[in-house]
């Protein structure tokens, strides 16, 4: 059963320090919420992916692929997005189509590359804005970027704002920050390793996360190793050693997370899956 | 590991988010320092309890890590904007500098061009090599997914110099200048439209401050240029070695096969793999029957799931295995302070015999 909290927030945003397991995460998340009734997009961000290879797929586009009738994947590039808009704000396909293969043009994205960000996140916020083409989705998952990359994300549109005031993009921009802002309509999930360095990282994200967007991230803690095991181990042999430093490391990172309110679950390593298999087999224990 | 460390001038840490790269780098400096070489580690984004625990900041100063055993070496923090600054000001006069300062495309904008990052580290470093102070200097680079993304940037970031570019943003501010009237004019009618809509997308403002931006700093193109040059060199020469620092996952494997593909490509050598985080060897060697009732199903599990990792390697890494040294560092004590975690690495690397799986 997916924690309360998150099945009703059309858009979350799954982020972490790199390598702590974001695409599973949000693709176990994804896969959960689709099997609860609502229809499920899981997208990321950029020009390579991630989920493909979680998912093994032979490649992810723009276009997507669908996994079941409740649960899209897909991978939305900046320039695709952009595509996207200008289509939408131009509003004749052909016109849109030679703006944006000018090759003088793609060098104005290039210089200006808020634009892209801001592509982006229009149209993951665009079902909640009501605006763009429809996206037949009840909510959206996005396996975002791991943490500097991520804020600098959220930022682009504060730091266009002066510079693009007037216009379409201007008011664009505003409305964006504004569902990016709103706790009804976003969720921010941060990942976290039962280590003591990631913890340390995930607070000072979440800090960040809370003061451009005035939401406090929820927490939950990937790859738990060794919490299930025997109450108490005197340590004879090499790996029982191993396996106490391990639990030991783990129980104190874990105890600094659960002081958290914030903090929602912890998911067991599973070793040996691979592809779909892992995502189906991780099990979320959440905290009552 | 030892000998790698004498025989560079430079060395290249390279690897995805997470792997522990900035403490490899890290590790890498403090034993050679150990080893009596004047050493520079320079990092892009270490955690800030990293950086406090070697007394750095993101002031980016260089800094002096002293170890345990006296021996010293020096980090600092890449500060990409910092980096430009001083490109610019050596490069410009001072009036040109306060125009491009306080531009807002500057201030918004150079950390998000693609390569900008990447093409700062590698300004950097050429710096550091040039300014001779250092007998050997370790960059950390940024965690990028693809190691090319790395190795291209100063060709992405100058593709943003090209004539036809320059001409194109900067024309593409209002008529009021003479001089902008004369770029616009030159424009084919399709790139005035495009201009045009521009404009009424964006507003005037993001425009102007683009075209002046580039109006500022087209002169700085050949400049660009020759430090591409320059530091094409610098990563050419022998005496640059390229590390790789991964985590045995399966998931990470790929990733680590298409890093080498990308080196090779634009003819690099790969000289050392260190995988980090392995199950130490004297755990490996014990068998399930010697553990505790309850911990036996875990063993078992997690030595299978180890045994395949390496025989992982083996298969895939093999064919490098003969040019290329392939280290195993097992899993540090998480529980003691950032810099011991520097030691005991150091320590490893240089006691560790290498390729100690593949035998002879």
């Amino acid at each position: 059963m997916t924690a309360p909290e998150l099945l009703q927030k059309p858009l979350i945003w799954i982020t972490g320090k790199g390598g702590v397991g974001k695409t599973s995460i949000a693709s176990s998340l994804a896969l959960q919420l689709s099997k609860s009734g609502r229809r499920v997009l899981l997208v990321e961000f950029g020009q390579e992916s991630q989920l493909k290879d979680a998912w093994q797929l032979a490649n992810l586009d723009f276009e997507g692929t669908q996994i079941s009738p409740s649960l899209g994947l897909s991978r939305w590039e900046g320039l695709a997005c952009l595509h996207d808009y200008v289509r939408h704000l131009l509003k004749v396909d052909k016109l849109a189509n030679l703006f944006l293969q000018n090759p003088l043009m793609k060098s104005f994205i290039h210089a200006a590359p808020a634009l892209k960000e801001l592509a982006l996140l229009g149209k993951a916020t665009s079902h909640v804005r009501h605006i763009g083409p429809n996206l037949a989705y009840d909510q959206i998952v996005v396996d975002a970027y791991a943490t500097g990359h991520f804020l600098a994300l959220l930022q682009a549109p504060q730091g266009l704002a002066d510079l693009i005031s007037v216009g379409p993009m201007g008011k664009q921009s505003r409305d964006i920050m504004t569902v990016l802002r709103d706790p009804k309509s976003c969720a921010y999930v941060t990942v976290c390793l039962p280590e003591e360095l990631p913890v340390q990282e995930t607070a000072e994200l979440n800090q960040e996360l809370l003061s451009l967007t005035g939401i406090a991230p929820f927490v939950v803690c990937n790859r738990v190793r060794a919490q299930k095991g025997p109450e108490k181990i005197s340590p004879k042999t090499e790996f029982e050693k191993y396996f106490l430093s391990i639990s030991e490391r783990e129980k104190q990172a874990l105890k600094i997370l659960k002081e958290d309110p914030q903090y929602l679950a912890q998911i067991e390593e599973v070793v040996g899956a691979e592809g779909r298999t892992l995502i189906e087999a991780m099990t979320w224990e959440y905290r009552r | 590991m030892k000998q790698l460390i004498m025989e560079s001038k430079v060395i290249i840490c390279a690897g995805t988010g997470g792997v522990g790269k900035t403490t490899v780098s890290a590790s890498l400096a403090a034993m050679s320092a150990q080893l009596g070489r004047k050493t520079l580690v320079l990092t892009i984004d270490p955690s800030r309890r990293l950086a406090g625990a070697l007394g750095i900041s993101k002031q980016s100063e260089p800094q002096k890590v002293k170890l345990s055993s006296g021996h010293e070496f020096t980090a600092q923090i890449l500060d990409v904007k910092q980096v430009f600054l001083s490109f610019i000001r050596e490069n410009s006069s001072s009036e040109t500098m306060e125009k491009i300062v306080h531009n807002r495309v500057f201030q918004q904008l150079t950390s998000r061009w693609s390569g900008s990052q990447e093409f700062g580290a590698l300004e950097f470093l050429y710096r550091a090599v040039k300014d001779g102070d250092y007998d050997l200097v370790i960059l950390d680079t940024p965690p990028a997914s693809h190691l090319r993304d790395f190795l291209n940037a100063p060709e992405r970031f100058y593709s943003l110099f090209q004539d036809s570019v320059i001409s194109f943003l900067i024309g593409l501010a209002g008529q009021s200048k003479e001089k902008v009237g004369f770029f616009r004019a030159a424009l084919s009618n399709q790139s005035q439209w495009i201009a045009k809509v521009l404009s009424n997308l964006t507003g005037a403002q993001l425009l102007t401050e683009l075209s002046e931006f580039f109006e500022n700093i087209q002169f700085l193109k050949s400049s660009i240029l020759n430090h591409s040059i320059q530091i094409q060199k610098v990563l050419c020469s022998p005496q640059t070695k390229f590390v790789m620092v991964g985590i045995a996952q399966m998931e990470r494997m790929g990733e680590m096969l298409l890093f080498q593909k990308d080196l090779s490509r634009y003819g690099y050598a790969l000289d050392a793999i260190i995988f980090n985080r392995m199950m130490p060897g004297q755990v490996l060697k014990e068998q399930g029957v010697d553990q505790v009732t309850e911990l036996r199903p875990t063993f078992e599990l997690w030595k299978t799931a180890e045994m395949s990792k390496r025989a992982r390697i083996e298969r895939e890494f093999k064919d490098l295995h003969k040019q290329l040294k392939i280290v195993f560092l097992p899993e540090i004590d998480g529980t003691i302070d950032s810099l011991k975690q520097v030691e005991v690495c150091a320590n490893l690397l240089k006691s560790l015999p290498i390729d100690a799986e593949f035998g002879s």
